[in-house]
């Protein structure tokens, strides 16, 4: 098809760039390690310069959206960018996208540690690696809490949290709902008074 | 009515998941422990298999469960989930957000939900500790070696992967 005729065809030109939204993302996809955020200097490459989708102004509104958004932050990137370039159906090619080379290496790793798991050695290499995963979780809830903690009243929602949790194991669910009313109610008591 | 299940404990998952997939893991752990879809140890691995692994670590620790669960469909189901809500979130946001800032309502509940997500995964890291023997007295001194260094190793920036591939090397070296 020459591209003429994929010009003049529009269910052609919409599948075309659909596959060039999906195709873009599955290029990112494999190199976003260690979070969400690694994947902003390849939207600036992929996204902004070479494809021209976006301004790069508009990159902080990408992450605001993105990290404002539950849910994986490469996740709702691609997503929110899909769905400029070409609307819902983009915002779904991108996600895919973004998910088909993660999903085809988890799945050949988990089928090597399903098959395995008993043995002597993979049962000592996992001895080694909880404790590293363990410390890495924990260094996350510090990376979030450094920029979430900063000032009495988010220190007082952490502790209460973390006392309830601790102490009562209440619900994850109903602590967040809990917090997001606290932190609503408190800044808006503050701005009135201001 | 399983499939169903894993659906709906996803989506749950997936909607209260604020600030990136890490804030993830404490809710799934929750439901895992709730649901006995797979056994605590295997979690953690999971997760570390996950984390080493590119692409968002909760959609791929989603997968496992969900096939561990109920084989392939499970595996789609739990997936599903767990991204809808992004979705919708995002695509709602779009509509209401204009000129790069953000509603005051949204800024304002992040303003309390965000330290309550420190407090959960903070949480999610003792238990695991705990569940896998870390925090008890079966606990080797090495393996909170293992642990500090890495938490070191992350704080200098060093690729996950790269964490993860040493102490499994360590773990080999330690304990065979």
């Amino acid at each position: 098809m020459s591209l003429q005729t994929v010009k003049n065809n529009t269910v052609g030109h919409d599948l075309v760039v659909l596959f060039r939204i999906f195709i873009t993302f599955m290029k990112i996809s494999p190199l976003t390690f260690g979070g969400g955020i690694a994947m902003i200097p390849h939207i600036e490459k992929d996204i902004v310069r070479k494809r021209g989708w976006f301004a790069k102004e508009d990159v902080p509104s990408i992450v605001a959206v993105a990290q404002s958004a539950p849910g994986s932050i490469a996740i709702n990137a691609s997503i929110y960018i899909g769905h400029k370039v070409h609307g819902i159906p983009g915002a779904i090619a991108a996600m895919v996208g973004m998910l088909l080379p993660a999903n085809l290496i988890i799945i050949v790793l988990t089928y090597l540690y399903l098959t395995y798991q008993d043995l002597a050695i993979v049962q000592d290499a996992f001895k080694g690696i909880r404790p590293a995963i363990i410390g890495l979780i924990l260094y996350a809830a510090c990376k979030i809490g450094r920029l979430s903690i900063r000032d009495p009243f988010t220190l007082l929602l952490f502790a209460a949290a973390a006392g309830l949790l601790f102490g009562l194991a209440i619900s994850p669910v109903f602590l967040i709902i809990g917090g997001g009313i606290a932190g609503w109610l408190y800044s808006m008591c503050r701005n009135k008074r201001s | 009515m399983v499939l169903f299940n894993l659906f709906v404990e996803f989506f749950k998952i997936g909607l209260f998941g604020f600030g990136g997939g890490y804030a993830m893991i404490p809710l799934m752990a929750q439901a895992v422990r709730e649901h006995h879809w797979i056994p605590q140890q295997q979690f953690t691995d999971i997760i570390a298999i996950a984390g080493s692994a590119p692409g968002p670590i909760a959609t791929n620790t989603a997968l496992f469960i969900g096939y561990q669960t109920s084989g392939v469909p499970g595996a789609l189901m739990a997936a599903a989930g767990n991204l809808l809500p992004s979705l919708l979130m995002v695509l709602l946001l779009i509509k209401v957000i204009t000129n790069h800032a953000r509603p005051n309502v949204l800024n304002r509940s992040l303003y309390g939900i965000h330290p309550v997500i420190t407090a959960l995964i903070l949480y999610a890291g003792v238990r695991m500790g705990i569940e896998n023997e870390l925090f008890s007295q079966a606990a080797e001194y090495s393996q909170y070696g293992i642990m500090v260094l890495s938490i070191i190793l992350f704080y200098k920036k060093v690729s996950p992967l790269w964490v993860i591939g040493l102490a499994g090397i360590a773990g080999i070296l330690i304990y065979s």
